[in-house]
């Protein structure tokens, strides 16, 4: 049975971004993604995968001055680091045939 | 509060400018109206001193002065007691400049009061409030809302109002997306867990 966890392209991307960038929120992440995620998407998106575990957020304490309703901050969790480096794997074996359980009791 | 010494040259230039234009004393203003022309562009602490304390001296002596010649002072006046007053408090107190900047508040009003626009959306999410779920509402549309009407701001703050108006107009679309996407999201889950439930039974 396959156990590696299956990520959307969008999924993959938002923890990717999540990594690289750390905590941050839905726009900033739309605007470095280089068009491969959207804004009317990327909420339901990340709500999907808070109900998964993925990431977790929570409302920004608005600066001073600030006008505007606290925008939402999302960071990737320790279960989300945990999927996203499974999913690398996963992909990085597809890529080069060598499936990662093989690989890891390979030669050392 | 600063001191007169630590005001720039422009600040100083504007302060004795508006001291003198906001009192209303039209004759005084064309006495040294030359004067502040003359050391316009070289002015200095000094030079606003000697020009403060001339006021100062004709609003003591007045008419009876033999320094001031008549034609100068005869149409002195206060707008009313208590603004000469505030004036005269202004004027000697060591910090007056910035006193007298306080006590008259119509000095600021040289710039026309700023529009207010209303947010992006406000109207539009009133709907969207009344029939979705709380947490639909906290974790899709206000993030959704709050992001937009950051960017909006910043366009506006920026002086890009055809921008803001852009920005406004692609919130809209986004919404009703996004509105789109999550029921039919919402509606293809159900119709699984349907599916899940009728197969196993």
């Amino acid at each position: 049975m396959n156990t590696f966890p299956r990520l959307s392209d969008k999924e993959a991307v938002i923890l990717a971004l999540l990594t690289q960038m750390g905590p941050t929120y839905g726009l900033d992440m739309v605007k470095s993604s280089q068009k491969r995620l959207k804004r009317g998407t990327i909420y339901v998106t990340l709500d999907r995968m808070e109900d998964k575990g993925y990431v977790e957020s929570w409302l920004e304490e608005a600066g001073e001055g600030e006008q505007g309703p606290p925008r939402r901050m999302y960071k990737i969790t320790g279960h989300g680091v945990r999927v996203f480096s499974l999913w690398q794997m996963w992909q990085e074996a597809e890529k080069t045939g060598v499936m990662p359980a093989l690989r890891l009791g390979g030669t050392t | 509060m600063k001191k007169w010494d630590e005001l720039s040259e422009m600040e100083q230039w504007d302060i004795i400018a508006h001291l003198l234009v906001v009192l209303g004393e039209k004759t005084l203003w064309r006495t040294y109206v030359k004067i502040i022309q003359d050391i316009h562009g070289k002015l200095n602490g000094r030079t606003v001193k000697q020009i403060v304390e001339r006021i100062r001296f004709i609003k003591i002596w007045g008419p009876s002065t033999p320094y001031v010649p008549l034609y100068l002072v005869q149409d002195f006046h206060y707008g009313d007691s208590g603004r000469r007053e505030l004036v005269m408090k202004a004027l000697f107190e060591p910090e007056y400049p910035y006193m007298f900047d306080r006590a008259v508040p119509h000095y600021e009003l040289e710039e026309p009061p700023k529009k207010l626009y209303r947010a992006p959306g406000s109207q539009l999410m009133r709907p969207f409030r009344f029939f979705c779920s709380p947490k639909t509402l906290q974790k899709v549309y206000d993030p959704l809302y709050a992001d937009f009407q950051k960017e909006y701001f910043e366009a506006l703050a920026s002086g890009h109002r055809v921008q803001a108006g852009w920005i406004r107009l692609r919130f809209y679309g986004t919404v009703f997306k996004t509105a789109g996407l999550f029921n039919l999201t919402k509606l293809a889950k159900e119709v699984y867990e349907y599916w899940k439930v009728s197969s196993s039974t």
